[in-house]
């Protein structure tokens, strides 16, 4: 068994909200290993379990040198024991007993020797021995699954997924969620309980109406025309995304329309409701030699909500980051790691992640008094 | 407390939410779902804008597409994310609302909002005037982006959120046409997030002894959910180019067309040996045996002219039956569901993501519900939406002792209204779809701000 970090947690210099939360993150997937990065971000002393080879996500998607870029993301904060089948289990026994939360797959039970008070936080695909526990899932699927992907992209052609991992990270941060919270109640109690999260749920609660819609009047959407003031414009430079639901004038003024003011036409917001794709094609025109950040900025001026379709690289290198510090590069002996500093703020607290993503190391240097 | 029998982990917990529309809604649902006390604190005159207008409004909002009587009170948008709290119809800007307000903060844990920064301290209500009253209230703000930066005043809804947060040019058809999420992605994400930095903020509590000031910036906050992307982009100065639903590492990997109109099939082949199962289902020995296609290498090189092989032999299957006979040989693989066949899924109601509510306002209807999962003090949607107003008598008498004529004298001078007396900025729209010849509801999601 070896435990690892180049950089363990040092005392924190402000408090932050899991100070002495002692978390096992024994989970092989995206969703399990970001509610561990949550968990690492607010405080908690995480320990990444792996076996020798190492987790899964070490190997998964694109990387640049060693480990690939999402294990990084994930896994920034935690510190990594790696445990083979025939190590001492001792200092493994140790830190179950000692452990607050054991983030881990289903299919198996609580680990023996967990403390009675803990939170056993167990992450999956879809309920245990529910109708889909033997299917293989991918992002796709659970999109597909889910009603998202049938209402993203355009009616003639086929519909998109989304990108990424977006799924597991909801349920990552619906796993985070509900351990907290079962820390919360455990103080009342004085009892740990099992908390689950399933992909398959959590992307099925992000649907805005899909149930309550059919429910009430036996419509659902399609991926036809969004029915809302909605335009995506493609400028000189770029593509702009814009909602007019309100400050109509704004919008007619940016694309030199005016004229549209004065349109008995277009007085009501009804009226042009079912103009709108008459009205985008203007404002597209007029869009075209326009740069995007000009429009941006004139659109909300006058309180019209636009955004270009930044690309990260705009994002990376963009004033916003920099100013708000969005990335920061976590001391790795080397260059620095990259890092997505935060994702929520609290006045007075560390709510930061503080480490880079924890090398994998073969020598059995065991730390057992670590996270006491 | 609730007058329903919370026992969701967080049954000690009260909320005092102020927001519009989905995320902040969203947010104060999780709360609610997890035995929090949620009061919902709406303004006569400016009421959550997914209320829609007090005539006229879309049809596709509402029962049986018949949006009067009581238009607000039956929007399908409001009704279904704001499930399980109470309403309090609350004019902050008359006399004898702020004594209304502190004597609710003194027994309140969280105030939550999704205006846009600046509006609570202006209303009274931020972190600094309130910690006087009560110390340990936690104030959680939830704009599109922090404080700071030159986008720290911006409008932000979910369709325009997404762009800023750099998801929408990793998404596009392969012209380059940009997409955006459908269900507007931005909103629940921004919610989630939030109720992950409550229940942070309430840890953190127990160890100061002291409230705080939490702010969630959404487009922020979004980009750790497409972490890894950034990173490469920030360590190699390299990002995906999207072209539809093509990926590095599963080839095929899309939405396939099946029998009848919009259906689809999603397929992500990962290795040969799926490859393989793939082809021996669809009856399709000459793909499986062409050289150019048995490794995943030269798939991924090939993906346009494989798409259209596929395509053509998905063509005549049922998706539902083709998903579970490639499911049972190993492929990865799914209908694409659309809204109906989710609110009528078996699956879906097996999970418990489907809950029968009564509202005596639309009558009993099914609603999804959320995901989390505690073994031991379970949550849940016990209670539908609330009627505008609906507990102004019960908030007031129960948690603040008011008697009978106190109450009037507020009724009178309208500090509290039992109905809006504003529209809201719902647009107005009929749409029909290939589904049903029905009108369709405008979306608003999104329009998270004041």
């Amino acid at each position: 068994m070896s435990l690892s970090s180049d950089q363990p947690p040092t005392a924190p210099a402000t408090p932050s909200p899991l100070d002495g939360v002692l978390v096992l993150d024994h989970s092989t997937s995206v969703a399990g290993q970001y509610a561990g990065r949550l968990f690492a971000m607010n405080g908690a002393e995480v320990v990444l379990v792996e076996p020798p080879e190492g987790t899964p996500t070490r190997r998964r998607g694109a990387r640049a040198e060693g480990d690939s870029f999402l294990f990084q993301h994930l896994n920034q904060g935690k510190r990594s024991l790696a445990l083979a089948p025939t190590d001492d289990e001792g200092p493994w026994r140790e830190l179950l007993a000692r452990a607050d939360v054991v983030v881990r797959d289903q299919r198996g039970d609580h680990p023996d020797h967990a403390a009675p008070d803990s939170v056993d936080c167990v992450v999956g695909d879809t309920p245990e021995s529910g109708p889909y526990d033997d299917w293989s899932f991918s992002e796709l699927v659970h999109q597909a699954l889910g009603g998202a992907m049938n209402t993203t992209g355009l009616l003639d052609r086929p519909p998109i997924y989304g990108l990424g991992e977006r799924a597991s990270y909801a349920t990552g941060t619906t796993a985070y969620i509900s351990a907290v919270a079962a820390l919360h109640e455990r103080r009342r109690s004085g009892r740990g309980q099992r908390v689950d999260a399933t992909v398959f749920e959590s992307v099925a609660a992000m649907g805005q109406n899909l149930v309550s819609q059919y429910s009430y009047n036996g419509t659902h959407e399609t991926r036809a025309r969004y029915p809302g003031f909605l335009a995506m414009l493609q400028c000189a430079d770029a593509w702009v995304v814009l909602f007019v639901i309100r400050n109509w004038p704004t919008a007619c003024r940016v694309f030199g329309c005016e004229h549209l003011l004065d349109d008995p036409r277009y007085a009501t917001s009804g009226a042009r409701l079912e103009k709108w794709p008459e009205i985008v094609a203007m404002f597209q025109e007029a869009a075209r030699p326009m740069l995007a950040d000009d429009v941006v900025e004139a659109c909300q001026n006058g309180r019209v909500s636009a955004e270009k379709v930044s690309s990260l690289a705009d994002l990376v290198d963009s004033e916003q980051w920099r100013v708000r510090e969005v990335m920061t590069r976590l001391p790795d002996g080397g260059t620095g790691q990259a890092a997505l500093r935060s994702v929520f703020t609290i006045e007075g607290a560390n709510t930061e992640v503080r480490a880079p993503s924890p090398p994998l190391r073969s020598s059995p240097d065991v730390d057992a008094g670590w996270g006491a | 407390m609730s007058a329903t029998s919370a026992t969701g982990p967080l049954a000690d917990i009260r909320v005092l939410e102020f927001t519009t529309a989905w995320a902040g809604p969203f947010a104060g649902r999780c709360l609610a779902y997890m035995g929090a006390d949620v009061i919902k604190v709406e303004a006569p005159e400016h009421p959550d804008s997914w209320r829609g207008p007090r005539s006229g409004g879309a049809a596709g909002y509402y029962p049986e597409l018949t949006p009067e009587p009581d238009p607000q009170n039956r929007n399908l948008l409001f009704n279904s994310q704001n499930l399980g709290k109470r309403s309090l119809a609350l004019d902050l800007k008359r006399p004898g609302a702020m004594e209304i307000m502190r004597g609710l903060v003194r027994d309140a844990d969280v105030i939550l909002a999704n205006f846009t920064p600046g509006v609570l301290d202006r209303l009274g209500i931020g972190r600094r005037d309130l910690a006087a009253v009560n110390d340990r209230i936690i104030v959680v703000e939830m704009p599109a982006f922090g404080p700071g930066g030159p986008s720290s005043g911006h409008q932000g809804m979910g369709k325009t959120m997404e762009p800023a947060a750099g998801m929408t040019a990793l998404m596009a058809y392969p012209d380059g046409t940009p997409v955006l999420t459908g269900p507007a992605v931005m909103d629940p994400t921004g919610g989630l997030n939030a109720v992950a930095a409550i229940v942070s903020a309430l840890e953190l509590r127990e160890r100061t002894g002291r409230g705080s000031s939490v702010m969630v910036p959404q487009v922020e906050a979004a980009a750790s959910w497409i972490g890894e992307f950034v990173l490469e982009q920030a360590e190699t100065g390299r990002t995906w180019r999207p072209h539809g639903n093509h990926v590095p590492y599963a080839a095929p990997h899309g939405a396939y067309p099946c029998q009848g109109e919009d259906q689809w099939v999603a397929i992500a082949v990962h290795d040969d040996e799926q490859w393989r199962a793939l082809c021996a289902e669809l009856g399709a020995d000459e793909l499986a045996a062409d050289p150019a296609w048995f490794e995943l290498p030269n798939r991924l090189a090939d993906q346009d002219r494989l798409d259209e092989a596929l395509s053509r032999l998905t063509a005549t299957h049922d998706k539902t039956a083709l998903a579970h006979r490639l499911q049972r040989a190993g492929v990865p693989a799914a209908p694409v569901l659309n809204g109906r066949e989710i609110a009528l899924s078996p699956e879906m109601r097996q999970a418990g993501m489907v809950a029968e509510l009564d509202h005596p306002a639309v009558g009993t209807r099914t609603y999804s519900t959320l995901a989390f999962r505690h073994s031991r003090t379970p949550g849940g949607h016990r209670r539908a939406a609330p009627l505008f107003g609906e507990h102004n008598d019960d908030v007031l008498a129960d948690l603040l002792g008011y008697d009978g004529d106190h109450i009037a004298s507020l009724r009178a001078n309208g500090v509290i209204a039992d109905v809006p007396v504003a529209d809201t900025d719902t647009p107005r729209a009929t749409r029909t779809d290939n589904a049903s010849t029905s009108a369709q509801p405008t979306t608003d999601e999104g329009s998270d701000d004041s």
